[in-house]
């Protein structure tokens, strides 16, 4: 159970990051790995403000803000200068290499003695963990809903249609980007807190995992039937968590830490190809 | 009324300049159903890209009801142009569902808020205008476009153009890609808008039948400028033989 209950705990944090993986990947067909810039950053401006004894709670809105400027700058590198996604990404995630550091002043941040709002028993932390990432879903289910969200799906869906509808694309773009990067500095400012220190190290490689989110709740929506946003919804939630339990029981069978990032990948490729012939799911 | 006034492109093949469009005026009036023919490389396309905004012109100028919409970009002029293209998928979102569709068209002309749009009122609206078509749809207004056929996507794209207040439907080769019972539907549905709303219609088709049966002038074009302009009574004389000698 010491090693089942953290790693719910952390898939539960990391959801956010997998419900804006979501949103680039998936409802707008954009790779993007700001990500890994993105939730350092969260996780940097969290310890900044907590540990010089800001509550957690004012300290939020601002991680929420820094996350979606950061997404703002990718959507405008990659539409207003009309470079591929991805090239804009590693931009922007490479600069907030050196701002992150700069923000901090140091490598390294404690929070040991400061608030957090993981301050209770296991139990109570994975219930908030999982408050957290439920309202969450909730909110995102709702927005996909609205007027707006009808708007960000279809741009992801078809252009040509989306322009003869009076929408502003590159807008639609660099809402969808700031959204989803201010959701993964959110999963930033919850790991900072739960594991009580932020690290500039702390985000790289680490949009893998909101990849391996997505892309294991796929490799098992094939046994839900609908395709309807909420049950999408659903299975990244559970894909997180279902990611974070098989990385510890790799550990708890004796992988070596060293090999977790291989792992990683061979997860991501297993979900994202092979399961793909085994099932065959529709489309 | 639409005034197309003396719009040109050049579009650059390499350093050679290769003329689409020569200057080029034309005016529709409200209630129009203008059909273009022309062979293919005639300027149809670039004609009608310019009016909706997917390409610029290199001069000339372009009005709606005397307002100057030449400098709008192509989601801008959405308020008072509405389009269905040659490629039924083209019209609609795959990943959406019918009624979600739908709801984008009704905000053609107006801002996608952040609040929840679709309500019963709308539903019911919905499945009203939906019923026009008797294809059955309006009993799975939430089923996703993509498992659609391309003829019931079509007949929905055209349905949708009427969602929100426009002046002119541009049609590009609307019913090129459908089989000739859904075509007659397009044809119909658009000959049945125009009788109902205050608006008018620019068509290109390669179908020189529908040039006989629909709609109520004709032009066609030729190496980038519009050579024959056949108002209502001079069309109902026209002959199928007649438009096929057009292209000799």
């Amino acid at each position: 159970m010491e090693v089942i209950i953290p790693a719910i705990i952390q898939g539960l944090c990391y959801a956010a990051m997998a419900f804006g993986i979501y949103l680039t990947l998936r409802i707008f067909n954009i790779p993007d790995i700001t990500t890994d810039g993105s939730y350092t950053l969260g996780g940097v401006v969290a310890a900044i403000l907590i540990s010089n004894h800001w509550h957690p709670a004012v300290a939020l809105p601002i991680v929420l803000a820094a996350g979606a400027l950061a997404g703002v700058a990718t959507g405008l590198i990659h539409t207003q200068l009309k470079l591929h996604p991805l090239l804009a990404g590693i931009l922007v995630m490479t600069s907030l290499y050196s701002i992150n550091l700069f923000i901090m002043g140091r490598p390294n941040i404690p929070l040991i003695n400061e608030e957090s709002i993981f301050n209770g028993s296991a139990s109570f932390n994975m219930l908030l963990a999982a408050m957290f990432s439920i309202i969450l879903l909730l909110l995102l289910f709702w927005l996909m809903k609205t007027d707006f969200g009808i708007a960000m799906r279809a741009t992801g869906s078809n252009e040509l249609m989306v322009k003869a509808m009076g929408i502003n694309i590159n807008l639609m773009k660099i809402a969808g980007l700031a959204i989803a990067n201010a959701l993964t500095a959110l999963s930033g400012y919850l790991m900072v807190q739960y594991q009580g220190f932020a690290d500039i190290n702390m985000g790289i490689g680490i949009v893998i995992a909101g990849l391996a989110a997505v892309i294991l709740g796929e490799s098992f929506a094939v046994f839900f039937k609908s395709s309807s946003i909420f049950s999408a919804l659903i299975t990244v939630l559970l894909g997180s968590v279902l990611f974070r339990l098989l990385l510890a029981f790799a550990l708890l069978a004796g992988v070596p830490p060293q090999m977790l990032k291989l792992l990683t990948a061979v997860l991501v490729l297993l979900a994202a190809g092979v399961f793909k012939f085994i099932f065959k799911p529709a489309q | 009324m639409i005034e197309v006034s003396q719009i040109s492109k050049k579009f650059f093949d390499g350093e050679k300049p290769v003329i689409a469009l020569q200057p080029t005026s034309l005016q529709i009036k409200v209630k129009e159903f203008v059909i273009i023919v022309g062979a293919n490389g005639s300027g149809k396309s670039t004609l009608l890209n310019i009016i909706a905004g997917t390409i610029l012109c290199d001069a000339g100028k372009i009005a709606v009801n005397g307002k100057d919409i030449t400098a709008l970009k192509e989601h801008e002029r959405s308020r008072f142009i509405a389009r269905v293209f040659q490629n039924p998928q083209s019209g609609t979102a795959s990943d959406l569902t019918i009624i979600e569709n739908f709801r984008l068209a009704a905000l053609r002309s107006h801002s996608k808020k952040l609040s929840i749009g679709i309500d019963k009122k709308f539903v019911d609206f919905i499945r009203e205008r939906v019923s026009w078509l008797g294809l059955g749809l309006e009993d799975q207004l939430n089923r996703k476009m993509g498992a659609l056929s391309g003829g019931q996507r079509q007949a929905l794209t055209v349905v949708m153009s009427t969602m929100d207040d426009f002046k002119l439907l541009l049609m590009d080769e609307p019913t090129a890609a459908l089989d000739p019972k859904s075509a007659e539907l397009i044809m119909q549905l658009t000959t049945r808008i125009l009788s109902q709303m205050p608006v008018s219609v620019l068509m290109v088709t390669h179908q020189t039948k529908q040039v006989i049966d629909y709609g109520n002038r004709v032009i066609q074009m030729s190496s980038g400028q519009i050579i024959r302009d056949l108002d209502k009574a001079s069309k109902e004389k026209l002959t199928l033989n007649e438009i096929i000698h057009w292209f000799d």
